[in-house]
């Protein structure tokens, strides 16, 4: 059970080697010591002794000495997928999670000790990992190289519900000017619309608009375009041209179009909602060459 | 810009960039893929209609997975009102074949309508040739709609394809034209002798009806005869020779020349050159090949009257 936390490691083993059923919470651990060769007296190729004392409040007493092998973390060096991807992690404690993630060594904070990552230079961080003396199953050091990444999804996007996908207004009950104008050409009205000021329509203009449309447009609207006080649909009446004149890649405009007049219905006019963009370009001259 | 610039797929992406800006790493389909949208509903989030899970692509950027909501647009709210149209001419075939496919025509309602619609988000399906004509062009309206599996669209929309007039600049395709040149060619430092003003001006009604040309079954030429055999006649090559100092016709045969067979009555659509104020008949004859070294390049007008 390489991967196990540590203490849990030593205990499956305790309990495959004599048919016991302990958990974790029936047992204390001693700081484990080395053993080398023999242990009272008696051959062993265990590195490791611990000793295992009975918890307060379990149904058990006494005490046992054990041994057995703390593995060296340097033979996991060049072991295939121990490979680990780490975003803004400073130092070996804080890389834990992301060990267990992508290797599945459950590595505790009294396994190993702390120390920086140290930049590889690659673009990638290195971590030391040295055991505690302290850890009861790890001896030794290895280096592992941290790639950048592994942000946890679950943590990272804390924000769930995200604010779209956008219709062109708010309410999206609206008929949409910027859609329902997009498709038109006022060309033909080059010389009616080019000349609109920005600022609030006159009542001129906007009757002039109006015939524009009334000719252009092929859809719901069009026989509706009005300039009548208090009609609130379709009505260009005190309507204001935020912009005019030349077509900008800022825009959310038909870039094919030289010009683009910006139109926005007046307060109390829902339908078309929206800004809504006319686009034309140069009067077309059949003799131009 | 357009309206909407991006494919939605890669709006989905920015939505979650947009959103949680402290990710890391800027999601994309490099690090982060999402499953097949799904309905869904949020609590006290009207405008949320779907949801995907976002997975980790291994051993990258990130790790795990996260399902968030976000918003499908309604193609039958975002073209509220609007008849989509797209004008585009087909050369007319049976009725009830395929004019075009949606995914034809899908370019051209992006341009038109702002909209950046791919294949992922929308169902294909043919556009038919119909039996519907509006002021002459032949029109057909179909329901376009979203694929269930479509990052940014639901619903559908009705498409009204009109089979427009054709685009000049569309059926010009060569627009480079070659072939007007000088008879024999532009270079004229190797030119030939140009025929075709040599007896043009020439009233050659006298000089045929009194040496009729072989096939003639009388003499003079009557409004009756509309071809004759090339033969030669030597009063042609004598009046050339009178008014030109030479003829240009160095041999008694036309064998191989062209176009003299017919004798056309004027005014003719072929012949817009010939001169049919004052004339009614004329014989253009071109020279071939062979002879064209010895005799000249382009053709005879000879006009006469009958």
């Amino acid at each position: 059970m390489l991967q196990y936390p540590s203490l849990d490691s030593l205990l499956y083993y305790v309990n495959l080697a004599n048919a016991t059923a302990y958990t974790l919470t029936d047992l204390l651990v001693s700081k484990p010591q080395v053993v080398e060769g023999s242990w009272h007296e008696q051959v062993t190729l265990k590195n490791t002794v611990v000793r295992l004392s009975a918890a307060p409040g379990s149904p058990y007493k006494g005490n046992k000495q054990v041994v057995y092998d703390r593995l060296n973390l340097a033979n996991l060096a060049g072991l295939k997928g121990f490979v680990v991807y780490a975003y803004q992690i400073a130092d070996v404690h804080g890389l834990i999670p992301a060990i267990a993630n992508y290797t599945g060594l459950h590595f505790s904070t009294t396994d190993l000790n702390n120390v920086p990552l140290v930049d590889n230079g690659d673009g990638n961080l290195k971590a030391v990992l040295t055991a505690h003396p302290d850890s009861i199953a790890w001896v030794g050091s290895v280096e592992l190289i941290v790639r950048p990444g592994g942000v946890p999804l679950d943590e990272a996007v804390s924000v769930p519900n995200l604010p779209g996908l956008n219709y062109p207004t708010a309410n999206d009950t609206d008929t949409f000017g910027a859609v329902y104008l997009y498709g038109y050409d006022f060309t033909t009205y080059f010389t009616d619309v080019s000349m609109i000021a920005p600022g609030v329509l006159s009542s001129g203009n906007a009757d002039k608009l109006v015939t524009a449309l009334k000719a252009l447009d092929i859809s719901s609207g069009a026989a509706l375009w009005t300039n009548t006080d208090g009609a609130t649909a379709w009505n260009l009446k005190g309507a204001t041209v935020v912009s005019n004149g030349l077509n900008s890649s800022s825009l959310p405009t038909n870039q094919s179009y030289k010009y683009v007049m910006a139109l926005n219905l007046a307060a109390g006019v829902i339908t078309p909602a929206g800004t809504m963009y006319l686009h034309y370009n140069d009067p077309f001259d059949p003799n131009a060459t | 810009m357009p309206l909407y610039l991006k494919p939605s797929k890669d709006e989905v992406y920015d939505l979650i960039n947009q959103a949680n800006p402290n990710l890391g790493f800027v999601a994309s389909p490099l690090n982060v893929s999402l499953s097949a949208p799904a309905a869904a509903t949020v609590s006290g989030q009207p405008n949320l209609n779907t949801k995907t899970t976002l997975s980790a692509v291994q051993g990258g950027d990130f790790m795990g997975r996260k399902e968030v909501f976000y918003r499908r647009r309604n193609l039958t709210s975002l073209f509220r009102g609007i008849t989509v149209q797209i004008d585009l001419y087909r050369a007319p075939v049976a009725s009830n074949q395929i004019a075009y496919t949606l995914y034809q025509l899908l370019p051209y309602i992006n341009a038109k309508y702002g909209m950046s619609l791919t294949e992922d988000d929308l169902i294909n399906i043919n556009v038919l040739y119909g039996s519907t004509v509006e002021g002459g062009f032949n029109t057909t309206t179909v329901t376009v709609t979203a694929k269930a599996t479509s990052m940014g669209y639901i619903g559908s929309f009705a498409l009204k394809w009109k089979s427009a007039p054709q685009d000049l600049a569309t059926m010009i395709g060569v627009s480079e034209l070659g072939g007007r040149l000088y008879p024999g060619g532009n270079d004229f430092t190797a030119h030939k002798r140009i025929l075709n003003f040599m007896g043009y001006g020439t009233d050659w009604s006298a000089i045929f009806a009194a040496n009729p040309w072989s096939g003639y079954p009388t003499a003079p030429p009557s409004a009756s005869n509309t071809t004759q055999t090339l033969a030669w006649n030597a009063a042609i090559a004598a009046e050339l020779a009178r008014q030109y100092g030479e003829s240009p016709i160095p041999s008694n045969s036309y064998a191989g020349w062209t176009g003299g067979a017919v004798i056309h009555t004027l005014p003719s659509a072929q012949l817009p050159e010939a001169n049919s104020r004052y004339y009614n008949r004329c014989i253009v004859i071109g020279t071939n090949v062979a002879s064209e070294d010895t005799v000249g390049v382009g053709r005879f007008y000879f006009h006469f009257n009958v």
